[in-house]
C-alpha cells in the first residue's frame, strides 16, 4: 500500500503491528475485572511474543525496506528480533512469580513490557536517524518506569531517577548529534550520512561524537557507564535482566548498523569507540571485583560485556556481524538463565541478590548452584560455554582490526581474567562453608526453572555446537546493505 | 570408537554417580572405581600401537571462515601420555575412597573423574580448538576440589592462585592459537608447517611456551604450584602433578614445535636458561623445604627443568628421553604425593621436623617409600634413572654447559631425597598426639603397588618406551626431527 | 569570513553568550548592595511569600502535568490534520483514527485505575 509517496509494506511492520495490538489487550483485560489473575495478563504478554515470532516467519531471509527506506527488515534485523521477543517472553515469565516484581500493577507492568520491546524492534530495523531515535525513546520511556516498579524499595525509586534523568542526558546527546549530521549530510537516512562520511568535516565529526556518546550512555561503555550499577541493582529483577540484554542487543543494532553503512574498514571516526571499548572492558571487570550484591556485580559484568561485543566490529568486516550475533545470543541465554535463577531462589526479599546469601548453595542447593556455575563459567569464557566460542570469535575479528584490534584483544584477555576472579568468586562462595548464611533462598517455582533449563541447554549447545548457530550466518555478509 | 570410549567413559561414569544418591557410598566406591579401572583396561588395547597404526577419529565439527574437526588420535607419542592418565587416574579414585566427609564423596569423585576426561581429551586432541577447551576446562575441576573439597582456608586461597595464575596462561595460548588460526584458517594444525613471517611465528610461540611454562610450571612461572601442591587432597595432587604437569611439555612436543621450527630456535637461549633455573631453584628450595609435600612439589620443579633441557636442546637422544622422563615423573610424584598423603591424614601435620622413625612401626610403608624416593633421585634400576640418564647424554652433545649445570642438580636430587627419606623413617620415632596407626593398610598397599611395579618396569626396560619415542617423535610432522636434524 | 550558512549560527551563539554573560556578571560587579530582609526575600508578586521556595507538593501535581503533556501532543496532532484531511483521504483518516483509539485505551486504563481522582 502507498500513501502520498510513503510506502508501507504491512508484512513487514506486522511483528510491530502484533506486539501493539498484545500490549493493548494486556491493558484492556486487565480493566475487564479486578479479579483477573496475574497469570492471565502475563500469558496473554507470552501469547503476544508467540503470535509477533509467527508473523516474523515469512520474513526470514528476505531484504525489505518500507517507509521510503527508513525501516529496514533484513536478516541482520530478524535476528535482533528474535533475540529481543525471546528476551520479553523469559522476563514475563520471570514477572509473574512474585508481586514485588510488579508492585502489584500486572496490567501496566506488562503492557510496558511490551512497549518496550517494539522499541527494540524499532531500534532494530532504524535506517535513518528519525526512526533511531524513536525507537531509543519509546524503548527508554517505557523503561524509565519499569526501573522505579518495585517502588516500596527505595532503591527500585533511586534506579528509576537516576535512570530517567541520564537517560534523558543520553537522548539530548543523540538528537543533538543527530541534528548536527542533518546538517552536515543534508539527510537523515543512513545512506546520505555514509555519503557525508566520505569527507568528513568539522560539524560532521562532532555531530557523530555526540551521537556515539549518546549510544555509549545507553550502552552503558566507560566512561558512561556510571548509571549503570545503581539502575541495576535497584530494578527489580525480571527488569535488571531484560534491562542488560534486551537494551544493549536493540542499541548494539544500531551501532552495527551505522558503522557497517556509514563506515567503512579502517575509518578514523570509530577509533573513540574502540577506546570507549577498552575502558569498558577494564573498569567493567575491575569495578565488578569488589562487588557484594549480585545484581550489581551482573551490572558491571554487562559494562564489561559490551566492552566485549564492540570488539565484534573491530575489523568492520562481514564475519564481525556473526561474532556479534552469536556473542550476544550466547549472552542473552547466560544472562537470563543467571537471573533466572537469581528468580527461582528468590523469596521477594532483597536479600536473594546478596552474595552472602548464596554461601554454600552447592550443598543446599545442588542443581541450582551448579546451573548458575555454567552461566558464570560461560560469562568468563571458559570452554565449552557459549561464551567461550563467543570470545573465540570476537578474538579473530580484533586480529583483523589493525592496531587498535590488537589493543582490544589483550584489553579483553586481561579483562577475562580479572573476570575469572569475578565470577569465580561467586561460584567459590557457592561452595564455602556455610555458617552464619543471612537467608536461605528457598524458592522452587515451575516457570523460572524453565528458563533456567532453557539457558542451561542454550549456553551448552551453543557452546558445544557453535555450529548450530554459525551455520545459518553466511547471510550475514550480505545483511547490513 | 575406542578412543572417544576411553576419553568419555570417566565422565559417563561420573555422571551415572550424580544418579546413585549420596548416601550409598558403598555403591559409589564401586561404581567410580569400575569406570576407572576399565578405561585403564581399555587404554590398554591401544600399546599395539606404533608408528605404522594409529588410531584416529575425525568429525566435522566447525566450518566456515576457519574450520575446526572433532579429530582426537591416539598414536606414539600420545600412546603413553593416555596410559600414564587412565592408570594414575584409577589410582587416584581408589586413594580417594578415604575422603573424609563421607556426604561429600560423591562429587569429590564426580570432579576426579571429569578431571580424567578433560585430561585424556587433551592428550589426545589434534585439533587445536579441542586441545584448548580441553586445557582450559582442566581448571575447573581442580578449583573446585580445592575450593569445595580440600576443606581448609588455605586451600580455598591456594584455589584462587591456581585458577587465576593458569587463567592467564590459557588465555595467551588463546590469543596464539587465534593469532595462528587466523593465518592458517584451519584448527588442524598437526602436520601443517604454516607459512608465517618470523615475527608472527616469533610472537605466537612465546605464547604458546608461555602458557606451557605455567600449566609445567617452569621457573620463574611456578609460584601458583606451592599452594596448590601442599593444599590439595592427595588423589588432586597425584593427578595435577603427575598428569597435569605433563600436558604443557605435551602441548610443547605435540604443536608448539612443530608448528613453529625456527621460532623455537630463536626462543631456545631464553628457554634454555629457564630449564637450568627451574632445575637448580627447585633442587635448592627442595633441600630448604621443611614441608614433606612442598619438598616434593620444588623437585617436581627440577625434574621437569630438566624435560625443558631436553627438549629445547634439540638432540633426538634428549627429545624422546624427555618423553621417559615425563611418564617416569608422574608416575614417581603420583606415588610420592599419594604416600605422604597417607603419612598426613594419619600424623595430622606436614611439618619433616614433627614426624619421625616410622619406620619402626610401619616397614611396608618405609618399603614402599623407599622405592618411591629412590627412584625420584635416579636410582639405576628404577624409571628415574633412564630417564635422567638419557637426557643427559643427549643434551651434553648439544648443550654441555647447561648439562654440567644440570648434573649439579642431579646430586643435589640424593641431597633432599635423602633428607625426606630419613626424616621420616629413620631415627627416634616421633609423632604428634593422637595419631593413629602407621602402617599401610591393604587397600593403600594395593593402589599404590600398580604405580611403583610400573616405575620399576620402565626402569629395568626402559626400551619398551624410548624404542618407540624417536619415531613418536618423527611421527609428528614437520616434527622435531628436522628441527633435530639440523643441529645433530 | 567563510561564506557558510553555519558562520551566521556560530556568530548568534557567540552574541548570545557574550550578552548573557555581560548581563549577569557587570551588574554585579557595579551595583551598590545594601540587603535588607524584604529585599533577600522569593519574589511572588509583591505578595508577602507564605511558605518556604523549595516546598514539597503531592506528587499529583506531576501526575496531572503528564497527563497534561500527552493531551497537549495529541491536540497539536491533530490540528494539521484536521486542515489537511481532505488530501490525506481514508487512509489519513484511519490512521488517525488508530491514534485516538489506542490514545483512549491509555485513557481508560488511566481513569479505571483511578489516575484522575485527587487523593
Amino acid at each position: 500500500m502507498s500513501f502520498q509517496g510513503v510506502s508501507i509494506s504491512w508484512p513487514v511492520l506486522a511483528p510491530i503491528v502484533a506486539l501493539t495490538a498484545g500490549g493493548l489487550l494486556v491493558l484492556l483485560v486487565d480493566l475487564a475485572s479486578k479479579a483477573i489473575p496475574r497469570g492471565v495478563l502475563y500469558g496473554i504478554g507470552v501469547a503476544s511474543c508467540v503470535a509477533a515470532f509467527v508473523t516474523m516467519l515469512p520474513l526470514y531471509g528476505q531484504e525489505q525496506v518500507t517507509l521510503n527506506g527508513a525501516f529496514a527488515s533484513d536478516r541482520f534485523s530478524w535476528m535482533f528480533d528474535a533475540l529481543l521477543l525471546l528476551t520479553l517472553a523469559v522476563t514475563l515469565v520471570l514477572s509473574s512469580l512474585r508481586k514485588a516484581e510488579d508492585g502489584g500493577n500486572a496490567g501496566a507492568y506488562a503492557a510496558l513490557l511490551i512497549f518496550c520491546t517494539i522499541g527494540g524492534f524499532v531500534m532494530a530495523g532504524a535506517d535513518n536517524l528519525i526512526i533511531i531515535f524513536l525507537g531509543i525513546e519509546q524503548l527508554s520511556l517505557a523503561l524509565y518506569v519499569l526501573a522505579g516498579t518495585g517502588f516500596p524499595r527505595e532503591a527500585s525509586q533511586e534506579a528509576a531517577l537516576k535512570y530517567v534523568l541520564l537517560g534523558s542526558l543520553a537522548s539530548g546527546f543523540l538528537i543533538f548529534g543527530s541534528a548536527l549530521l542533518y546538517g552536515a549530510s543534508g539527510g537523515v537516512s543512513l545512506g546520505a550520512i555514509a555519503r557525508a562520511a566520505a569527507a568528513p568535516q568539522g560539524l560532521f565529526v562532532a555531530g557523530f561524537a555526540l551521537f556515539l556518546v549518546g549510544l555509549s550512555f545507553k550502552l552503558a561503555l566507560t566512561p558512561f557507564h556510571t548509571w549503570a550499577p545503581d539502575v541495576y541493582e535497584g530494578s527489580p529483577l525480571a527488569i535488571t535482566a531484560y534491562m542488560s540484554v534486551a537494551v544493549k542487543a536493540a542499541a548494539f543494532a544500531i551501532l552495527a548498523r551505522v558503522a557497517y553503512t556509514v563506515f567503512g574498514h579502517d575509518s578514523v571516526a570509530l577509533i573513540p569507540l574502540w577506546g570507549v571499548a577498552i575502558l569498558s572492558m577494564l573498569v567493567g571487570n575491575l569495578g565488578a571485583i569488589r562487588q557484594t550484591n549480585l545484581k550489581r556485580l551482573l551490572g558491571y559484568s554487562s559494562i564489561a560485556q559490551a566492552g566485549y561485543i564492540v570488539v565484534a566490529l573491530a575489523g568492520v568486516s562481514p564475519g564481525g556481524l556473526a561474532a556479534m550475533l552469536f556473542y550476544l545470543t550466547a549472552y542473552a541465554f547466560t544472562t537470563l538463565g543467571a537471573f533466572a535463577v537469581m528468580a527461582l531462589l528468590g523469596d521477594g526479599s532483597d536479600t536473594y541478590a546478596e552474595l552472602a546469601s548464596y554461601r554454600g548453595l552447592f550443598f543446599r542447593r545442588p542443581w541450582p548452584a551448579a546451573a548458575m556455575a555454567l552461566f558464570f563459567f560461560s560469562l568468563a569464557g571458559i570452554p565449552a560455554t557459549a561464551g567461550f566460542y563467543g570470545k573465540v570469535l570476537l578474538l579473530q575479528q580484533a586480529f583483523g582490526g589493525g592496531p587498535w584490534g590488537i589493543g582490544m584483544a589483550i584489553a579483553l584477555v586481561f579483562g577475562t581474567l580479572v573476570s575469572f576472579y569475578v565470577y569465580g568468586k561467586v561460584v567459590w562462595d557457592m561452595y564455602a562453608p556455610a555458617e552464619g548464611v543471612a537467608a536461605v533462598p528457598s524458592g522452587n517455582a515451575l516457570a523460572p526453572w524453565i528458563a533456567v533449563v532453557a539457558g542451561a541447554a542454550g549456553t551448552l549447545v551453543f557452546g558445544v555446537l557453535p555450529q548450530l548457530f554459525y551455520a545459518s550466518q553466511p547471510f550475514l555478509t550480505a545483511a547490513v546493505r | 570408537m575406542l578412543i572417544n570410549t576411553v576419553i568419555f567413559l570417566p565422565l559417563v561414569t561420573a555422571l551415572v554417580l550424580l544418579c546413585v544418591p549420596r548416601t550409598a557410598s558403598g555403591a559409589l566406591k564401586a561404581i567410580a572405581l569400575a569406570g576407572a579401572v576399565a578405561t585403564f583396561v581399555l587404554s590398554l588395547t591401544f600399546m599395539s600401537l606404533g608408528v605404522s597404526t594409529v588410531a584416529d577419529f575425525t568429525a566435522p565439527w566447525i566450518a566456515g571462515p576457519w574450520s575446526a574437526a572433532y579429530h582426537v588420535r591416539v598414536d606414539a607419542l600420545r600412546l603413553f601420555f593416555v596410559l600414564l592418565t587412565t592408570l594414575v587416574s584409577a589410582v587416584c579414585v581408589w586413594a580417594a575412597f578415604s575422603y573424609a566427609q563421607a556426604t561429600r564423596l560423591r562429587g569429590f569423585l564426580f570432579l576426579l573423574l571429569t578431571f580424567e576426561t578433560t585430561l585424556l581429551g587433551l592428550f589426545t586432541a589434534a585439533d587445536l580448538l579441542l586441545f584448548y577447551i580441553y586445557w582450559d576446562l582442566m581448571l575447573i575441576p581442580v578449583f573446585l576440589i580445592l575450593s569445595g573439597y580440600a576443606g581448609s582456608d588455605d586451600a580455598r586461597k591456594a584455589a584462587w592462585g591456581y585458577l587465576i595464575y593458569n587463567g592467564a596462561g590459557g588465555l595467551v595460548l588463546l590469543l596464539g592459537i587465534i593469532g595462528l588460526v587466523n593465518q592458517t584458517h584451519t584448527f588442524e594444525v598437526s602436520g601443517l608447517v604454516p607459512n608465517l613471517s618470523g615475527a608472527l611465528s616469533w610472537w605466537l610461540f612465546g605464547a604458546f611456551a608461555f602458557a606451557f611454562a605455567v600449566k609445567t610450571p617452569a621457573f620463574p612461572f611456578h609460584s601458583w604450584m606451592p599452594a596448590t601442591y601442599t593444599q590439595s587432597p592427595p588423589p588432586l595432587v597425584a593427578m595435577v602433578s603427575g598428569v597435569q604437569s605433563k600436558a604443557g611439555l605435551f602441548g610443547l612436543l605435540a604443536f608448539a614445535l612443530p608448528l613453529f621450527p625456527d621460532a623455537a630456535h630463536v626462543w631456545a637461549p631464553l628457554l634454555l636458561v629457564m630449564a637450568i633455573a627451574s632445575i637448580l631453584y627447585g633442587a635448592l628450595a627442595a633441600i630448604g623445604a621443611r614441608d614433606m609435600k612442598l619438598l616434593v612439589a620444588y623437585s617436581s620443579l627440577s625434574h621437569l627443568g630438566l624435560v625443558w633441557l631436553a627438549f629445547f636442546a634439540f638432540s633426538i637422544t634428549s627429545v624422546s628421553a624427555g618423553i621417559l622422563m615425563l611418564i617416569s615423573h608422574g608416575l614417581i610424584a603420583a606415588a610420592l604425593f599419594l604416600l605422604l598423603g597417607f603419612i598426613e591424614e594419619r600424623v595430622g601435620t606436614r611439618d619433616l621436623g614433627a614426624v619421625g622413625g616410622l619406620s619402626q612401626h610401619a616397614p611396608r610403608l618405609a618399603a614402599y617409600m623407599l622405592v618411591a624416593a629412590m627412584a625420584a633421585l635416579g636410582l639405576p634400576g628404577l624409571s628415574g634413572f633412564a630417564g635422567e640418564f638419557l637426557i643427559l647424554i643427549g643434551t651434553w652433545q648439544t648443550q654441555p654447559l647447561y648439562t654440567s649445570l644440570a648434573l649439579i642438580a642431579v646430586v643435589l636430587a640424593c641431597v633432599y631425597m635423602l633428607v625426606l627419606f630419613q626424616s621420616l623413617m629413620h631415627g627416634p620415632e616421633r609423632l604428634p598426639r593422637g595419631a593413629g596407626p602407621i602402617e599401610l593398610r591393604p587397600r593403600e598397599m594395593w593402589l599404590v603397588a600398580p604405580l611403583l611395579a610400573a616405575i620399576v618396569f620402565l626402569g629395568v626396560w626402559p626400551g619398551w618406551l624410548n624404542d618407540r619415542t624417536p619415531n613418536a617423535v618423527t611421527a609428528q610432522p614437520p616434527a622435531v626431527s628436522t628441527t633435530v636434524g639440523r643441529h645433530a | 569570513m567563510p561564506a557558510s550558512p553555519w558562520t551566521i549560527i556560530a556568530i548568534y551563539f557567540i552574541v548570545a553568550l557574550v550578552v548573557a554573560g555581560v548581563i549577569s556578571i557587570v551588574p554585579g560587579i557595579f551595583t551598590r548592595k545594601r540587603p535588607t530582609k524584604e529585599k533577600l526575600e522569593s519574589y511572588e508578586c509583591g505578595v508577602p511569600p507564605t511558605s518556604e521556595f523549595l516546598g514539597r507538593f503531592p506528587v499529583r501535581f506531576y501526575l496531572v502535568a503528564m497527563l497534561f503533556v500527552v493531551f497537549d501532543v495529541e491536540t497539536a496532532a491533530f490540528y494539521p490534520w484536521a486542515v489537511k484531511l481532505k488530501e490525506l483521504g481514508l487512509f489519513g483518516f484511519v490512521e488517525m483514527l488508530t491514534f485516538i483509539i489506542v490514545l483512549g485505551i491509555g485513557y481508560a486504563y488511566v481513569w479505571k485505575k483511578g489516575g484522575f481522582s485527587w487523593r
